[in-house]
Parts: C-alpha cells; sequence; structure tokens
C-alpha cells in the first residue's frame, strides 16, 4: 500500500485506537476481564474439586457470585487433602473429564504435569492478566505457586505458612516469668529455638497439666510437615545433590524428629493420634499454651467470624486477647500445603476455567475470600497484608499480618519433584512408627530405604536435574 | 431333534445376558489386569514398556507386601477365631425360644448391617483416649485411671481392629450357625438324652459333627472377606503407627490408586489371588466342605 496523505491519517487513526484499546484493557482489573470474558460461557458449568471440610466452604461461598456475573455455573467437589491430589490424577489417567479446574499445592505440580494434568497458562495469562495484578504477587510467592520450569501453570488462592501461636496470659503472668526464669536462666518468651519450645512446652505442662499443656501439635496425617522446617532450618537436605543418595536419616534427620518425639512428652496424652481439629478444639478450650498450625486459627482464637453459621460447631475461643504470634523456632516456618488452581488439560471448558481460577485469585475476590472467616484461605498478595480492613479486623491484626508475611517471605518450600508426596508418606510412616516407639534412626533408615527405592524406580539422574532445578527454585544452591 | 435343541437352547438364552455382564464385571477386568502385570505401567515414567515377569519378580522381593500379608494374617486369625467362638455362643443361646428372642435377634444383627466405614469411623470415636467412652468404662470396671492411648500403640491398634472387626462381623457368623442349628433334628437330642448323655457330649459329639459343613462355610466365608479388610483399618490407623497395621489391600491400594503403578499393583493382587485360591483349596479340604463330608 502506497502511504500517501490519507492512508497516513488511516493508519494513525487504527494505531491510536488500537493503542487505546490496549491501554484501557491493560487498566482493567484481571477481575473485570475475567467477568466480561467468562460472560461468553454462560450457560456452561465448570467442575472445581477442592479440598473437603472447611476449606470448600470458601469456594462455597464464591460460586455464587460467579454465576450471578457471567451466568456460568460452578460446581464444587470436596475431598480431603490426600484424595485432592489422587482423585485428580486418577481421573486424568481415565480420561474422565470429570473436572475442569485443578486445585493443587507445589508440591504436587511435578506429579501432576508428570500425569499429563496440568494446561499451560502462558498464553491465558498474557492475554488476560493485568500485569499490576500480577506484580501485586510476592515474586516468591510468583515462583513457586504459580510456576513451573519457567511455565504458568496456577494462579494462588493460598498461602499456607505454619505459626506459632502462643498464651500470652501464660507468658506475661509474672509469677509464671518468675519461676521460669529462675529454673532456665532466660526470660519466658515467644520461643526462638527448638530447645526453648522444649522447654517452655515442660515448663507449662509440669505446671499446669491436666488443665493445660504446654504444646500441642498435630501428629496425625501429614505429619512430615512439621518435619521440614526444623530439617532445614538445622541445615538438612532431603538429598545429597551430587548422588541422590536420601539425607533424611542423618545426624540432622534423626536430631530432627528425636525432638519431635521428646516434644510429644509434653503434649496432652494420645498426641500421636491428634488432628487439625483436635489441636483447635484443645487450643479454643483454653487447654493449651502453644500451637503451631495453619493461620486460620489465628483468626478464630479471636472469635472472628466465628458467629457464622458454617463455624458453628468451633468451640467457643476461651482465649480471645491472649493470643501472640510468632514464626516456627529459629525463624523458618513450613508452607504447609498452600493452594493454587489451574486447568485441567482434559477439560473441554479449560478457557472458562481459566477466567474463573484469575477471577477467584483477582485481588478483589481473593481479598474477600482470606478474610471470610470461614475459609481456610491465607493472605498471599501485597495488598492482602497491607489492607486496612484486614488490619483492623480485630485487634491485633496488623500484629498477625506482619508474623504472617515475614513468615512467608522466609518460609520452608516443601519438596516438589516427582513423586514428592511417596517421599512424604514414606517419611510420614517412619514419623509415626518413631511416634509409637520405634527407634528413631531405624525408622528413618527405612524410610531412606523407600526413598532409594522410588528415585531407583523414577530414575536417578532424572530426580537429580529435577532436584536441583527445585532447589534454585526456592533460592537454595545445590 | 429340533425340540432337544430347543431344550437346550432356551435355558442358554435366559442365561447369556447374565454371564455376559458377569463377564464384563469380572472376567473382563481380570484379563486386563493379568495383561497389565507384564507391563511397567506407572503414570510417572514415559511409556508402558513390556518387562515380562519382572513385577511379578519384585513382588516376592518387596519386604513390605509380606509385611502386610502377614498383618492380615494375625488380624483374620484372631478376627476370626473369636467371632466364630462369639457367633457359635449366641447361636446356641438363640437357637431356643426365650421372650423377646426376635427384638434382641434384630439388635444382635444390626452391626453387620452398617456400612463398614461407618463403623470403623464410630469406633476411633470410641477408641478415643480423650472423649471416647471405652476408657472411662474401663476405668469404673476396675477401679483405677484408664489412659490407654488405643490407636497410637501398635498392640492395643492390633486390639482396637479385632474388637471393632469383631462387633461388625460376629453376627454375620451367628446368623450362619444359627441357621445351622435349627435345621438339626431335635430327635437326636432327644435320644442322646434318655441315653444320659451330659449336655458338653451331646454338644461334642453330635452337635459339633453334624454343624460341620455349615462350620466349615461360615469360615470360608467370613476368612475369605476377612483377608480384604480395609475399611476398618483406613478409619482407626490408616495402617499407623507406621505400617505396622497396613494390610494388604491398604498396600495395594496404594500402590495403585495413590502411587499409579498399575502394571505392579496387577501383579501383586493376582499373586494374592493365587495365594488365596491356594488357602481356599486346603481349606476345603481341611473343612471337609464337600458332598457327604
Amino acid at each position: 500500500m502506497k502511504l500517501n496523505k490519507k492512508n497516513a491519517w488511516v493508519v494513525f487513526v487504527c494505531i491510536v485506537l488500537v493503542l487505546g484499546a490496549g491501554a484501557a484493557f491493560a487498566q482493567r482489573s484481571s477481575m473485570k476481564v475475567a467477568i466480561e470474558e467468562g460472560k461468553k460461557y454462560a450457560g456452561k458449568t465448570i467442575v472445581f474439586p477442592t479440598e473437603s471440610g472447611l476449606f470448600m466452604q470458601g469456594p462455597l461461598a464464591l460460586a455464587p457470585q460467579w454465576e450471578k456475573a457471567t451466568g456460568m455455573k460452578v460446581e464444587v467437589v470436596g475431598m480431603d487433602y490426600y484424595a485432592l491430589h489422587d482423585k485428580q490424577i486418577a481421573e486424568h489417567l481415565a480420561a474422565t473429564g470429570a473436572y475442569d479446574i485443578v486445585q493443587y499445592s507445589p508440591l504436587w505440580v511435578p506429579d501432576f504435569i508428570a500425569a499429563g494434568l496440568m494446561e499451560p497458562l502462558d498464553r491465558y495469562v498474557e492475554k488476560y492478566m493485568n500485569k499490576e495484578d500480577l506484580e501485586d504477587i510476592p515474586p516468591i510467592v510468583r515462583k513457586n505457586l504459580m510456576m513451573w520450569g519457567g511455565t504458568f501453570y496456577g494462579l494462588p488462592i493460598d498461602l499456607d505458612i505454619l505459626t506459632l501461636f502462643y498464651r500470652k496470659d501464660l507468658f506475661e503472668d509474672s509469677q509464671n516469668k518468675a519461676e521460669f526464669e529462675s529454673q532456665y536462666g532466660y526470660e519466658l518468651r515467644c520461643p526462638q529455638t527448638w530447645r526453648e519450645f522444649q522447654e517452655i512446652a515442660t515448663f507449662f505442662t509440669a505446671k499446669y497439666a491436666p488443665d493445660i499443656y504446654g504444646a500441642a501439635i498435630q501428629r496425625a496425617m501429614q505429619t512430615y510437615t512439621w518435619f521440614e522446617a526444623p530439617f532445614v532450618a538445622y541445615g538438612g537436605r532431603y538429598f545429597n545433590p551430587e548422588t541422590m543418595e536420601p539425607e533424611i536419616n542423618n545426624a540432622i534427620g534423626v536430631r530432627t524428629l528425636t525432638e519431635m518425639v521428646e516434644q510429644n512428652k509434653v503434649m496432652p496424652p494420645g498426641i500421636e493420634t491428634w488432628d487439625f481439629m483436635d489441636v483447635l478444639s484443645a487450643w479454643l478450650s483454653g487447654k493449651v499454651a502453644m500451637i503451631i498450625t495453619w493461620p486460620p486459627i489465628g483468626r478464630w482464637s479471636e472469635g472472628y467470624g466465628t458467629y457464622t453459621k458454617q463455624l458453628a460447631w468451633v468451640p467457643k475461643t476461651e482465649i480471645a486477647g491472649n493470643v501472640g504470634y510468632g514464626p516456627m523456632p529459629l525463624g523458618r516456618s513450613t508452607h504447609a500445603g498452600c493452594f493454587s488452581l489451574g486447568v485441567n488439560s482434559g477439560s473441554k471448558n479449560k478457557e472458562a476455567a481459566y477466567l474463573f481460577a484469575q477471577w477467584a485469585s483477582s485481588p478483589e475476590i481473593s481479598l474477600q475470600t482470606v478474610m471470610l472467616p470461614f475459609a481456610l484461605c491465607d493472605p498471599w498478595r501485597i495488598s492482602h497484608f497491607e489492607a486496612p480492613l484486614y488490619r483492623n479486623a480485630w485487634g491485633n491484626a496488623g500484629e498477625y499480618l506482619d508474623t504472617l508475611k515475614e513468615s512467608a517471605m522466609h518460609g520452608v518450600w516443601e519438596l516438589a519433584i516427582p513423586a514428592a508426596f511417596e517421599y512424604f508418606r514414606a517419611l510420614e510412616e517412619a514419623m509415626t512408627a518413631a511416634y509409637g516407639g520405634k527407634d528413631v534412626q531405624a525408622a528413618l533408615d527405612e524410610a531412606a530405604d523407600k526413598w532409594e527405592k522410588i528415585t531407583n524406580r523414577l530414575g536417578r539422574e532424572t530426580q537429580r536435574k529435577f532436584y536441583i532445578e527445585w532447589l534454585r527454585s526456592v533460592g537454595q544452591s545445590p | 431333534m429340533i425340540r432337544l435343541k430347543s431344550k437346550k437352547t432356551l435355558p442358554l438364552l435366559f442365561v447369556l445376558p447374565t454371564m455376559g455382564i458377569l463377564s464384563f464385571v469380572t472376567i473382563f477386568p481380570f484379563i486386563y489386569a493379568f495383561v497389565l502385570s507384564f507391563f511397567q505401567w506407572d503414570y510417572q515414567i514415559m511409556g508402558r514398556p513390556f518387562i515380562g515377569i519382572q513385577n511379578y519378580l519384585n513382588v516376592f522381593q518387596d519386604g513390605r507386601y509380606f509385611s502386610a500379608l502377614g498383618t492380615t494374617v494375625i488380624i483374620l486369625s484372631a478376627a476370626l477365631g473369636l467371632e466364630f467362638m462369639l457367633g457359635l455362643a449366641l447361636a446356641l443361646i438363640f437357637v431356643e425360644e426365650f421372650k423377646g428372642r426376635n427384638a434382641v435377634l434384630v439388635m444382635v444383627v444390626l452391626p453387620v448391617m452398617m456400612l463398614p466405614i461407618v463403623v470403623g469411623y464410630t469406633w476411633k470415636l470410641l477408641w478415643n483416649d480423650q472423649y471416647g467412652p471405652i476408657n472411662h468404662i474401663l476405668t469404673g470396671l476396675l477401679g483405677k485411671e484408664i489412659n490407654i492411648l488405643w490407636l497410637a500403640k501398635t498392640p492395643t491398634a492390633f486390639i482396637s481392629i479385632i474388637v471393632t472387626d469383631l462387633w461388625e462381623w460376629t453376627p454375620f457368623i451367628f446368623l450362619i450357625l444359627l441357621a445351622g442349628l435349627t435345621s438339626l433334628s431335635p430327635e437326636i437330642y432327644e435320644a442322646a438324652a434318655i441315653d444320659g448323655a451330659s449336655p458338653w457330649a451331646r454338644f461334642r459329639s453330635i452337635t459339633l459333627p453334624l454343624m460341620r459343613p455349615v462350620i466349615g462355610v461360615a469360615l470360608l466365608f467370613r476368612g475369605l472377606e476377612s483377608f480384604k479388610i480395609f475399611d476398618i483399618i483406613v478409619a482407626l490407623t490408616q495402617g499407623a503407627p507406621g505400617t505396622s497395621t497396613e494390610t494388604i489391600s491398604l498396600y495395594l491400594y496404594r500402590i495403585g490408586f495413590q502411587y499409579f503403578r498399575m502394571g505392579y499393583a496387577s501383579a501383586a493382587n493376582i499373586v494374592l489371588l493365587v495365594a488365596v485360591g491356594c488357602f481356599l483349596v486346603v481349606a476345603v479340604r481341611l473343612l471337609r466342605i464337600e458332598r457327604g463330608g
């Protein structure tokens, strides 16, 4: 085409229109874009598998909003945490097309990619995501909750970080302070080390049991989660990056598990079979001086939202106003679980599923979700931690959010290589055996032997490459 | 000739749909699993190479497989023995008429009508050392504080599993034995009583020999079913502490549906099938469950 004066004006106008549309598009939030584009799929239903129990209350509360805004239905399907891993793979391998959304924890990503379950999302992120909304996600979260090998696979909805909660009233009691300091030689405070944790728990149990125990940590399901942080904080490595020999049964691993077995002795009897609900119940009833668990307990400790019907079963808090927060000892807390939403590669509604995920993780909607009293979603955007609405939700909500943010930025990410879940289950078997009385070294040797078998089965060199990639992604050198 | 053919053809036509369905739900999956057992079907590993009998060789080198099998045999033996004794005792009581017999019978049979997973989770609450009534009842009975961590230690976890299984499945054996006892002719007992035989002599020399086929059937049915114990284990212990209470069905479930090693799981299941088949042949001979046995 010859560029004469008339043509030049046409081209100029077209460029302005395109740039203007692009600018307008870029300024539109991810939430609005998702809704606008989602309307194309009005009448369709997307199936969203999620963790059952309290966690699914969040999606159940959100789904009607999305349906009203777009006309797209969301069918929420609940299952327990382990089943969420197993069933999503099983349905995909059987090519049932049962699910559209993939809800995953970062440690499952290599398994899900191996199964062919995860749809790469780069093209959708490029097309629909507001870049400022992406910048609102801390880089470490973006790397570990959204991407694998440089490709986008999911959008975060929950950043779990184990947090230490302690009873300020007991810690600040002048008599307790005097007795503790005279016995142990240092000030009674939120424990900085695992030795301090043990000593403080021992002190409270000796003084107050059976009315109050020094600490409670769930030892049933997912107990490996509480092994990870101290193990890494002590300098432990899961594998030797040169040989892929497991190192969980070395002196650091033995020390970590031995300390956990010792902790059980000053926790309530039967702690070996306690799960999340048991710990929650004991804590809210004022029967425990310290717990290490997921962040929502901090909200419920203050009675935040426990008037809702979804939380009608939660024991009334006896400790509101008396709760302090801190990271796990040694300042390293486990990112225990965490959840992102991806798209199932077998879905017939991939774009629709992506748009729902983008909407759910948008700043506006995700702030709603993390503030929902009965949902288990924890803050993960920079804007969440800084939101005035959240920081004023209860007396020391600001302290709570600052603790979560600080812990999250230095958190211990769970091992994410192929068969990570299988490795952790083997570790969990060793841990429960040790709780049941088996020699710690023998238990960990057995776990290491299982780890070797898994590594050999999948290929040592293959696993080594994944392991080194994972080390780099979490900021550790191989 | 045409009449003779139609005599054979018509019954066959009636039976064919059922045979077709049975073939589809039992024979086809078995053949599929058998074929799969010769391949390395592992979702973590690319391709599905043919590996011959390697999966079978791996089964015989799998210590955890035999450990789970041993756990299953221990639970089966203990539970089956106790269920038989308790079931027989109940049957001997219920074979006689007494006031309210029918109402009590219904209550006795209720457990076997419950779903095993429901039974498992209900008993998990009962065994709870904090809130469960079992420790409280024992405290009351023995007059001293009892705080057993039933599910946290291996020996007591075994007891918990066996008692839970006993509660649920004793009525099953009881019903079979009761049916057998009520079919025995009372004249034999009258004749023995006239001859001066004591109740114990009548039980030992008349009841037990005549009940042998029925006892054999009850033990076989229940034994085969016990081999598959799964729901109660999942609800009570998940195989913990460690894998000390992991039964063979739980272990194979994990291999197949948590680790998705379908080739190996198929081979392991077929080895188990052969083992159980051998056990069945031996058991039938020992129990003399055959025509005129």
